[in-house]
Formats: C-alpha cells, sequence, structure tokens
C-alpha cells in the first residue's frame, strides 16, 4: 500500500477548523482504519508493523495542522489501541501457551512446534509490552517494537505450514481485533454530543441563568436536552466576536423556544453577577487540565472566578490532549487575518512603510484561540461523566500510551 | 427616575416634546431604565423645529447631535451643553413680574429634560447643570439683567476652562511622569484624556508603544487608532477578545472614566470592568484619567441598577459583514432580546491609581475629594 495517498489531503485545507473537532476526529479515525486494514503485516511483530505504518501516516496529519489537536489525539488512540490488542492477545496467548502444555490431543506436534516456536517469541513480546517505561527503556536505540528477538526465524523454517496458517491467523486476529476497537472509538466519536447531553439534567435545575460564548454544538445539544426535560431557564449569549458565532447560537435557541439574550463580549462582566452558571465548548482539553478555547473564553473564565460562578466545560473525549501546554497562547494559537478587525481599504493609509524603519506603524492582532488555565475551570463533562481538572491527566493514562506522545517514526535498521 | 412604574411613565410621555415609541423584547433585567427608542426619533425632531418656540435653537440643535451619536464622550458632551446654554443665556430676557433667576432656573430646566430625552444625561453634564443653577440662584437681586448675564456667561466660561482644560493639562503633566521608554500601554476605546496623555508623552520624544482594545458595537478605537498613527505613534490594535492574548506584552493600562463614584468605582464605556480585570490578573498597573468635575457622591455596586441602554439594531447588524445576518427579523421572535448596554461598573481593587487635576490619588481617596472640596467649592 502506498503510505503517500492522496487520501488524507482534504484535512489540509482551511474550513471550519474550531467547530469541526468532532468531524476531523471521525475522518483521521476512518483514514486510519483504512490505513490499518490494507497494511500488509509481517509473520512476526504484527503491532510494530502496523504502528509504524500508522506513525508514518500520522506524523504528515499531525504536520499538516499542528494547531488541531484532535488529529494527534486520535492517531495516539489508534496507536494505543494496537499496543493495547497486542498486549491481550500476548497474554491470551501465554495463557494458551500454559493450556497446551498439559493438554494432550492429536495435534502434538503442531502443538508442540508452535509452543517451543512461539515460546521465546511470546515472553520477548510479553516483557516488552509488559514492562513499564523506565528510563533504560526510553534511552534504547531500539524501538519496543524491535525488541522482539528474531529467535523465531530459528525454529521457523523447519516447521512446515501448520505454523504459517497459524501465525497468519494469529496477525489477522490482531487486525480484526484492532479494527474492531477503531470502530468503536468512530462510535464513540459520533456519538459524545449525546452522551455528553445525558447529564445535562443532572447540573440544570428551575429558573437558572446561563453564560455562554460563541457556538458550540455540544453546548446546543446540552441545553437542548435539559429543556426537553422540561428545566426552565435563560440564556446569556456573548456574540464572539469577530467570528460572531454566538449570533448562530441565539439563533438556533429561540428556534427551539428557549428565552435568550444576546450580548456583546465587553458586557461579560457586567452581566455575571446576575448568572448562575457558565457552559462553554472547548477546543482542546490539556493533560494539566488547561482548555483551549475560542478567543474571549479567558476573560469569561476571570469574571466567573471573580464572581463565584461555576465555569463548566464541554468536551468529548477526543479533545482530551496527552500534552501538556508550553506557552499556549503562542504555540497552540493561531493567529487570523487582521481584515476581520480592521477593513483594508479604510486603513489603507496608516499602512505606510515608507516611515522610519520601514515597518508600518499599525499591526493588528487577531488571535483564534484562548488558554484557560485549570484552575479557572471547575468542571470538565465529557462522554465519561463529569471530572475535576486535575483528574485529567488520570484520563490519559486510559486513552494513550507513553511511547506516543512523540509521533515520530523513528529510522530502525531491522523493520 | 423608575421607568418601570408605569404611572410616572404616563405622565412624562404627556409632558415630553419627543414622543417615545413602544419599546420592543425589553430585558426584564433592565426593566427600570429607560428602554432605546431614539432611532425613530430624528425625523420627527427635525420636522418639529419651528414649533418648538420654547426651545432655544442652539439647544435644539445640540439636542440633535446627542440623538444622532455626532457628539460622544463625557467632556464633549458636556462643553457643547454649557457652550449652548451661554447661548441661550446671552439671547434670554426675563419676562415682566418675574425675577431672572427663578425664572431662567425654569428655562435651564425644561432645557434638561430635552436633552434627556434626547440622550440620558452623563455624570459630568449632571454636575455642570448643578453648577449652573447654583450660579444663577447665588445672583443677587440687585444686579441689572445684562450684568447678570454677563455673570453667568463668565461663571460658565471660567468653569469649561479651569475643569475641564486646564484639568486636562494637568492630568496629562501628572500621567506622563508614568510614562518610561520601553513602556507598552494598553487603551480601551477612546477616551479625550488618554488620548492628550499619549500624544504629549509622545512629543517630549518617550518610546513606547500603544495597544488599542476596541469593542463592538462602537467600535471607538478606530478614531483614536486613525489620529495617533497620524501623529506617528506605533500602534497594536485588537478586539476585546484578546486581551489575554495581548497583555502578556503590556506595561501600563491607562483606562478613560465618565465618572467616579463615591465608593471608588470606575463607570466608564462597558468593557473596560473587562479589561481592568485581565489587567490586575496580569499584575499590571491600571490608572484611571479623570476630571474632578466628574466625580459624584453616589454609590453603586454592580453595572445593573443604573446603566444607560443603547441600539438593539447595532447589535444584530454587523456593519461591513454581510453574511452575518442571522438574526434579521429579530423583533418579531419573542424570545429573542438584544442588549446594549452604554456603561459598566468597575470595582475600585482593579484600579491602582486615578489621576486626576488634584494629583494622583488611590480609588479610596473619592470621597474624601467630593466631601473635602465640597460642593460649592468643587466647582469654583
Amino acid at each position: 500500500m502506498n503510505t503517500d495517498d492522496s487520501s488524507w489531503w482534504p484535512m489540509g485545507d482551511g474550513g471550519d477548523k474550531i467547530e469541526g473537532s468532532q468531524a476531523t476526529a471521525r475522518q483521521t479515525a476512518e483514514l486510519l482504519r483504512s490505513v490499518i486494514s490494507q497494511q500488509r503485516v509481517p509473520y512476526t511483530n504484527q503491532a510494530g508493523a502496523l504502528i509504524d505504518a500508522v506513525k508514518a501516516i500520522g506524523e504528515q496529519l499531525i504536520a499538516a495542522n499542528p494547531v488541531e489537536l484532535a488529529v494527534g489525539n486520535i492517531v495516539r488512540r489508534v496507536l494505543h489501541i494496537i499496543r493495547e490488542e497486542d498486549l491481550s492477545l500476548t497474554t491470551a496467548a501465554i495463557g494458551g501457551l500454559n493450556l497446551s502444555a498439559v493438554s494432550d490431543d492429536e495435534n502434538d506436534d503442531d502443538r508442540d512446534g508452535d509452543s517451543t516456536l512461539s515460546a521465546a517469541a511470546v515472553a520477548a513480546a510479553a516483557r516488552s509490552t509488559l514492562r513499564p517505561p523506565s528510563l533504560q527503556t526510553l534511552l534504547e536505540d531500539t524501538p519496543v517494537s524491535a525488541a522482539v528477538p528474531q529467535t523465531s526465524s530459528s525454529g521457523g523454517d523447519s516447521e512446515g505450514k501448520s505454523k504459517s496458517a497459524d501465525k497468519s491467523s494469529r496477525s489477522r486476529k490482531l487486525k480484526h481485533d484492532v479494527i474492531e476497537a477503531v470502530n468503536e472509538l468512530i462510535q464513540d466519536i459520533v456519538t459524545c454530543h449525546e452522551q455528553i447531553a445525558e447529564q445535562a439534567v443532572e447540573h440544570i435545575h428551575q429558573n437558572e441563568v446561563i453564560l455562554t460564548l460563541g457556538s458550540s454544538r455540544t453546548v446546543l445539544e446540552f441545553l437542548f436536552a435539559a429543556k426537553e426535560k422540561k428545566r426552565s431557564f435563560r440564556v446569556f449569549v456573548a456574540e464572539g466576536a469577530p467570528r460572531y458565532q454566538g449570533h448562530l447560537l441565539a439563533k438556533e435557541l429561540v428556534a427551539r423556544g428557549l428565552q435568550t439574550t444576546l450580548i456583546t463580549d465587553s458586557a461579560v462582566f457586567a452581566m455575571i453577577s446576575r448568572v448562575n452558571m457558565v457552559i462553554v465548548g472547548a477546543h482542546a482539553v490539556m493533560a494539566n487540565g488547561g482548555v483551549i478555547a475560542p478567543v474571549g473564553m479567558n476573560l469569561v473564565a476571570l469574571a466567573a472566578q471573580k464572581h463565584a460562578v461555576p465555569f463548566v466545560v464541554l468536551a468529548g473525549s477526543h479533545k482530551l490532549c496527552p500534552l501538556y501546554p508550553h506557552n499556549p497562547e503562542v504555540l497552540l494559537n493561531e493567529l487570523r487575518s487582521p481584515s476581520e478587525l480592521l477593513d483594508f481599504g479604510e486603513f489603507s493609509d496608516c499602512m505606510d512603510f515608507g516611515s522610519g524603519s520601514g515597518s508600518p506603524l499599525l499591526h493588528v492582532v487577531n488571535p483564534a484561540f484562548d488558554y484557560v488555565p485549570p484552575k479557572l475551570v471547575s468542571l470538565f463533562i465529557t462522554d465519561a461523566g463529569g471530572h475535576n481538572p486535575s483528574y485529567m491527566y488520570r484520563l490519559i493514562a486510559d486513552y494513550y500510551s507513553a511511547d506516543d506522545l512523540v509521533v515520530q517514526r523513528r529510522a530502525t535498521a531491522g523493520n | 427616575m423608575q421607568y418601570d412604574d408605569k404611572s410616572r411613565v404616563q405622565k412624562l410621555k404627556k409632558r415630553s416634546v419627543v414622543k417615545p415609541t413602544e419599546a420592543r423584547n425589553r430585558v426584564e433585567l433592565f426593566r427600570h431604565l429607560p428602554q432605546y427608542e431614539h432611532g425613530t426619533q430624528l425625523p420627527v425632531l427635525q420636522s418639529k423645529f419651528f414649533q418648538l418656540d420654547t426651545l432655544h435653537p442652539a439647544v435644539y440643535k445640540v439636542g440633535l447631535q446627542y440623538l444622532s451619536g455626532d457628539i460622544c464622550g463625557g467632556n464633549a458632551r458636556c462643553i457643547a451643553m454649557l457652550q449652548a446654554f451661554q447661548e441661550a443665556i446671552r439671547d434670554y430676557s426675563t419676562p415682566p413680574a418675574k425675577t431672572l433667576s427663578r425664572d431662567l432656573t425654569a428655562k435651564i430646566s425644561s432645557y434638561v429634560s430635552f436633552l434627556i430625552d434626547c440622550r440620558p444625561l452623563s455624570v459630568s453634564m449632571g454636575n455642570a447643570i448643578r453648577f449652573l443653577k447654583s450660579q444663577i440662584a447665588k445672583i443677587p437681586i440687585s444686579l441689572s439683567e445684562s450684568e447678570a448675564k454677563a455673570t453667568l456667561h463668565s461663571d460658565i466660561e471660567r468653569f469649561i476652562n479651569e475643569k475641564i482644560i486646564l484639568a486636562d493639562r494637568v492630568i496629562v503633566k501628572h500621567a506622563v511622569t508614568k510614562i518610561r521608554d520601553g513602556d507598552v500601554l494598553l487603551t480601551y476605546g477612546s477616551s479625550s484624556a488618554v488620548e492628550m496623555i499619549l500624544q504629549h508623552a509622545h512629543e517630549l520624544g518617550k518610546q513606547f508603544r500603544v495597544v488599542i482594545v476596541d469593542s463592538r458595537p462602537k467600535h471607538e478605537g478606530k478614531l483614536l487608532l486613525r489620529r495617533l498613527v497620524r501623529k506617528g505613534l506605533s500602534c497594536t490594535y485588537t478586539h476585546i477578545n484578546a486581551i489575554s492574548y495581548i497583555m502578556h506584552e503590556v506595561t501600563r493600562v491607562f483606562l478613560g472614566a465618565s465618572s467616579v463614584l463615591s465608593n471608588g468605582t470606575v463607570y466608564s464605556r462597558v468593557g473596560t470592568a473587562c479589561v481592568a480585570m485581565v489587567a490586575y490578573g496580569f499584575h499590571i498597573p491600571v490608572l484611571v484619567c479623570c476630571e474632578a468635575y466628574k466625580f459624584h457622591e453616589r454609590v453603586q455596586l454592580d453595572s445593573i441598577c443604573s446603566n444607560e441602554l443603547g441600539d438593539p439594531d447595532s447589535i444584530s447588524k454587523v456593519p461591513g459583514r454581510e453574511d452575518i445576518n442571522h438574526l434579521d427579523g429579530w423583533d418579531k421572535s419573542e424570545n429573542l432580546q438584544l442588549l446594549n448596554l452604554i456603561y459598566d461598573a468597575t470595582p475600585s481593587d482593579y484600579v491602582s491609581l486615578i489621576i486626576t487635576d488634584y494629583g494622583m490619588i488611590p480609588p479610596t481617596s473619592v470621597p474624601v475629594i467630593v466631601r473635602e472640596y465640597g460642593r460649592g467649592q468643587l466647582w469654583i
């Protein structure tokens, strides 16, 4: 299979990057699923081959759009799935090994050959996957996938077709399990809105006033679910300049019969004293519990903290990123066109390059994202339930492996 | 005056020159404030010009300028109003069998209610009117009419000169001592005092950068930006949502104020509180520049008890962005309200220093100035 196939190009273009995390995540997962299913795996070290293939594609996907963190998240999730499935298969094989050693049936020579062949390989594989990351493994030059020794080749040639049949069935089993797990992942991504919205009734009671900024589909579904359950509440929507997504959200809410008031972003501090709860969506959630959100969110979070208003962030699990943010305002941000703030035609006389140092006197700054530190967030509601910001790092251990933090295909000799 | 009290609103409607239309889609929280109905008034007022013989043309002109938004900003509005009153007083003649002070006071009151109908008074205007009325009340009976008018004329002249123009010069002189080379100064919206400070510091040769933060719907920062770039200052322009991004580079924040209240709260353009809050979070000093005549003995805790409501249509439409038209026909939907606040109240803990013509004071000293310099003396 050509790993440079152009089916992934559509992800590198513009488009609605901020609200598109779910669509991007789903497309990434589907692409990786097709990569896995088309990948030819060798007889030994199937997991390593799959991991390398996914890393190769993943590296290119992440480089195409580093700010869309959902892409990297899904790549790492798939890598984790491969490692986990491999681990469960090897533990099952070890368990099968013990059983076959005492079993007594006609396929003796096959079983014996199988056991002698795979004992060393299985033991080595088990050692490498079960071993927690230690300084030694991190400093080792050879990747984990190549740590499985090639001893199997010593016994392999002498065996017959039955061995190869077993090996290929085992490799097919790995691919099959991985693809099933990736399908579950895609299903989770698609249904994350419903699972989050189910929790709406626990948080919204009667006569509430809720503030939100911009527009997020998760928030929309959340509020609709509460309305379905006959909770009465009013919503203040801050318009979210310069994209004005708040106008869209207000229109949708009004169409569903919710009392909505649209305010400008500058009025957030003025109105927040009358608000019971702030509910917002996120672009990405970082490992320390910090949130990358549309611009203006830090303002709302600070105002909410000052008035002791709970600040609730809704995020699907595909938005949880295992990286710790370092200087996120610069490194995880995107500066958009100044024409959204100033009309070029109107201000063209201020763009005089002929003065003084040769640079114009006028600079326009239009960031797309904002970083909200974890201490300002009261609660995360994900499809796996509600969590404290200090708990988010623990969820990472469920979804990601430590080896995958840097998605880079290491050049190896024996591959 | 409580605008949610129906009987009082009825009485007011009967007396007023400008007939208010029914407000649509009122925000419940702001029922006690006069709703914005002025968009429809301008053509009505223009047609009524020759019927308003009780109103002096200068005052009428100023009222129209307020209604259309041509004059905005506390100092500008106050000066325009006082100059209109000067003209009105010059053309005034006492009717027989009436004393000058009482009749003139009644006339000024009628002018003021016209101006209120055009646009609610700012605190600076309110203080100026109180000064004028107290001066009128002090005129001795023995003075002839022309002498009285000349006295009032020179009083108003002195007020404008001392309390506004000279006060601004003193503020500028104090404030430039707070600007060092290499500073990055942030300002919000367009304040006349802050603009003067920046221009003067640039003339003195100080090397600094300016960050102008702007917001919807008025976009006042664009005008300030143009004037500063023309003078040669290096400016960065951004919108209020991006202040968390830009605040890392900023060393000082200069803000203007419509008024400073007795509990230290700064009553200023909406969005000032957000800027002050973020600056406080980043440990950046916030300096508020306000002339002393704008101080008031009122106290206020939040932005809702007393405020001004602006035109809701300017929120539903975004000039220059025709694609943002999701809210066309918003007034037909009873579930949707648009809120356009004009002012907000910044708590005093966010303000480091207030620069006035009485010096540089902390926010806690504002009631001291209001009391010590007394109501009478504050305006002499």
